[in-house]
């Protein structure tokens, strides 16, 4: 079919050409023809008695080949068995590919012939006054040609984008890595090779990294790196950093469809079933501490190792003990941490909250003991009967019940899986580490792909999670919150959703990934009270963005009334405590409380730390046996 | 009845004003006196127990809060306490009842009179949050002699004091 085309086009434009100008003024001929056996196009170049032919190799595409099985017959059998409509989708997708690279041939093919066209028109209006004039014109661009020929042979595309007037000379940037600026530059009439342009944001510190423009000392953002060295746009592994990996191999910042079965075959991409990630971690130096970790697919060799020490403070310099941090001189590690004790005083697990825990290697004695996740604050540290207060268990709402479902499946999406278990691992979740952070991006065929995806290894405390990006569908943002803010959502987070989806209506569920195993989502629920809400508490009056807390009026506490969103929260923060909740509950607790309150058309869901569904919280009231109200917090089964 | 409603009228009129002045003058005394006592004299009470404090008041405190050095919300766990406040005229606290019907700005009452003293906490390092048994941020008519001797008992010192009234 391609080469048909081909012959087809050969036949409408190989014998175009151009002649000497009427007046003598000499003016370049330029003709091609199309070499159908070898896939060629034959250039010839000639001006009075300079003449010059030059063949461009056409890019060839992977015959289509007809696949061995009935794909339609078997997806459209509904009895058809899991594994042969995997091998039918397998099937489908190569030869879509195929099809894929047969079209951008074909495209390849018109769009260097348009080319040619406008190149030899201008060549021929040029009317240069002597042979040496036209014979500088013919060599000029001879050597666009042959720029543009080697880039067709790489399988690249034609830069169209060219000057055509040849009595002009341009001055044209060179910028390899496509991030606007550039590395070199060549001042000449017609410049048309891949990479060339005429216009920069400056000079490029590095043009082989598209991360980094004009300072090359500047912090970068840790970005995933894949490994795809069959360029299939499957990866083999995934190692996050702020340069491209040293290691050798096809490595990219282009986000990738997922894991490869086979990253040495381009035909071969993700499995029916996903093949399993292996964690390694990165030992440079040889002495079992490690510099960061990465994903794979496939078990791999030195530097990377299935077990480390612990971090390490120089991967370059072999120090057995991690004492060793630089060539200048031994720095002392890190004293061994203490333990915080609780004290238990109905022996029952959970600890009092009212008594000064006590920080040492080793238990104090009988009754004091360490807090494990799940077992805290006790309501009653007089009766082993009552343990802390937990959320109650409700039937909820065809609605409620969805918007949980709907939202598992969100994040449970295959290609988002790699970096979040990048957000998950706990060293990134440590206390003193800063946010990570991403957006999901929705591609036109559904799949959901991370976006801007930040890593906990910069400077910045908060991530920043884009709402909306020009030509993306955003559809929901995550972020992590780590040691010592664990507790879920912030009013900030609140903000951040509203304004986010106020700003574009596809996106609406904010994420958080909590130190102590838990998430949540914060989901839009009704647009219209979600606006009504924002409109008349806009975040710049109610907001503080140095704390992600609510803003209060000075001396509130002191005036009648309530004054702020902050006195309000803080009021219902302290009645949730006194009611006998867990500390570490209260704050989501409370914005439950806050966010039904004042109809912000928002509902808060969570997923219990080793749980894998988010379920709706809420709240209600009771009265109890003294005739005060008694909050429930509750959380849909 | 026409004479007699005059007369209720005018010893009405005469006893409200009789009973406002009378708490508008022991108002200014207590705030004289704070101000005598505690502000004019503060460098006698730093660093010293906030039992010093407590156990020179001329009139009797009615209700007290708190609050923490921390105001993030996400950072409960770390907050620690670091003011006490010191209300004279109870201040009107809020139920759970009106924190779940009431919304900011709806019950401001502006004839609601406030005189408090504010002690900030030197040792503060030593007061976490979680030690809930303190913990009260409403200023309510909430003082009772557990939480005086909880207090006394307690061994903040104190860093600064103001007073505050409107």
């Amino acid at each position: 079919m391609i080469k048909r085309y081909i012959c087809i086009l050969a036949v409408l434009f190989g014998t175009m050409g151009y002649g000497q100008g009427i007046d003598g003024s000499k003016s370049v001929t330029v003709k091609y023809s199309f070499s159908t056996g070898e896939n060629k196009l034959i250039v010839t170049v000639a001006v009075a008695d300079f003449l010059q032919t030059m063949p461009v190799q056409l890019y060839t595409p992977p015959p289509i080949t007809a696949p061995t099985i009935n794909i339609q017959e078997i997806l459209n059998n509904p009895s058809s068995s899991e594994e042969d409509k995997a091998k039918a989708h397998e099937a489908l997708a190569i030869q879509q590919a195929q099809e894929a690279q047969a079209a951008a041939a074909m495209a390849q093919m018109q769009s260097l012939i348009a080319w040619l066209e406008a190149q030899s028109q201008a060549l021929a209006q040029s009317q240069a006054q002597t042979q040496a004039q036209a014979q500088a014109q013919a060599e000029a661009f001879l050597g666009s040609l042959q720029q543009v020929s080697q880039s067709i042979a790489n399988g690249g595309t034609v830069n169209t984008n060219t000057n055509t007037n040849t009595n002009t000379t341009v001055t044209w940037y060179f910028d390899n890595d496509g991030d606007g600026y550039h590395s070199n530059t060549a001042n000449t009439k017609i410049m048309s090779a891949p990479g060339w342009k005429t216009s920069t944001s400056g000079l490029d510190c590095d043009d082989n990294d598209p991360a980094r423009t004009s300072n090359c000392t500047a912090n970068l953002p840790t970005i995933p790196w894949f490994l795809d060295n069959d360029n299939d746009g499957y990866f083999a592994i995934v190692q996050p950093g702020t340069r491209k990996p040293t290691t050798p191999g096809n490595w990219t910042s282009v986000m990738t469809k997922g894991p490869d079965c086979d990253d040495t075959n381009p035909a071969i991409g993700i499995c029916s079933a996903m093949p399993s990630l292996l964690n390694y971690y990165i030992d440079y130096d040889g002495d079992g501490y490690d510099s960061g970790t990465i994903t794979s697919t496939t078990s791999l060799g030195a530097p990377y190792k299935t077990s480390t020490k612990g971090k390490d403070c120089n991967d370059n310099i072999y120090s057995a003990d991690n004492s060793v941090c630089s060539v200048v001189g031994a720095v002392t590690p890190d004293p061994t941490p203490k333990t915080k004790w609780y004290w238990d005083g109905d022996r029952d697990t959970y600890v009092d909250g009212a008594t000064v825990p006590k920080e040492a290697e080793t238990s104090p004695g009988a009754g004091w003991v360490k807090v494990t996740d799940g077992k805290d604050f006790d309501c009653d540290d007089t009766d082993p009967l009552i343990g802390n207060c937990k959320m109650e268990s409700k039937d909820c709402t065809t609605d409620a019940n969805t918007r949980g479902a709907d939202t598992t499946t969100l994040l449970n999406s295959p290609v988002l899986q790699m970096p979040l278990a990048q957000f998950r691992d706990t060293a990134n979740l440590a206390t003193g580490k800063p946010e990570s952070g991403m957006s999901i991006e929705k591609l036109p065929n559904g799949t959901l792909v991370p976006y801007n995806y930040q890593l906990a290894t910069g400077t910045v405390s908060n991530a920043t999670v884009a709402t909306q990006a020009t030509g993306k569908t955003i559809v929901a943002g995550v972020h992590t919150h780590t040691g010592g803010k664990e507790a879920g959502p912030s009013p900030q987070d609140i903000y951040h959703l509203m304004e986010g989806y106020k700003g574009n209506n596809y996106y609406k569920t904010d994420f958080n990934i909590a130190a102590n195993g838990n998430e949540y989502a914060l989901v839009v629920e009704n647009s219209a009270n979600l606006v009504a809400f924002e409109t008349a508490y806009p975040s710049s009056t109610n907001i503080n963005p140095a704390t992600n807390d609510f803003l209060g009026v000075a001396g509130e506490d002191k005036l009648p009334g309530l004054n702020s969103l902050k006195e309000h929260y803080d009021l219902i923060a302290s009645t949730v405590l006194q009611q006998g909740y867990n500390i570490k509950e209260v704050p989501e607790i409370t914005l439950i409380i806050m966010l039904d309150h004042y109809s912000t058309g928002i509902k808060l869901l969570k997923k219990e730390k080793d749980t894998s569904d988010f379920k709706e919280l809420s709240f209600s009231t009771e009265i109890d046996a003294q005739g005060k109200t008694k909050l429930k917090i509750e959380r849909c089964k | 009845m026409q004479i007699n409603n005059k007369y209720t009228i005018v010893i009405t009129i005469v006893f409200i004003s009789l009973f406002h002045s009378v708490f508008a003058q022991q108002n200014t005394d207590i705030i004289n006196n704070l101000q005598n006592n505690f502000i004019n004299n503060k460098q006698s009470f730093v660093n010293m127990p906030i039992n010093e404090i407590i156990n020179n008041v001329s009139f009797p405190i009615k209700g007290y809060s708190i609050h923490f050095d921390s105001v993030s919300p996400l950072s409960l766990e770390n907050a620690k306490l670091n003011e006490v406040t010191f209300y004279f005229l109870p201040k009107k606290g809020f139920t759970l009842d009106d924190l779940l019907t009431q919304k900011v700005n709806t019950n401001i009452d502006s004839t609601e009179k406030v005189i408090c003293l504010t002690v900030r906490i030197k040792n503060y390092e030593q007061f976490p949050f979680f030690s809930i048994r303190y913990y009260n941020p409403n200023g309510s008519d909430n003082w009772n002699d557990v939480m005086k001797s909880t207090f006394l008992s307690s061994g903040m010192i104190v860093e600064d004091i103001t007073l505050y009234c409107n």
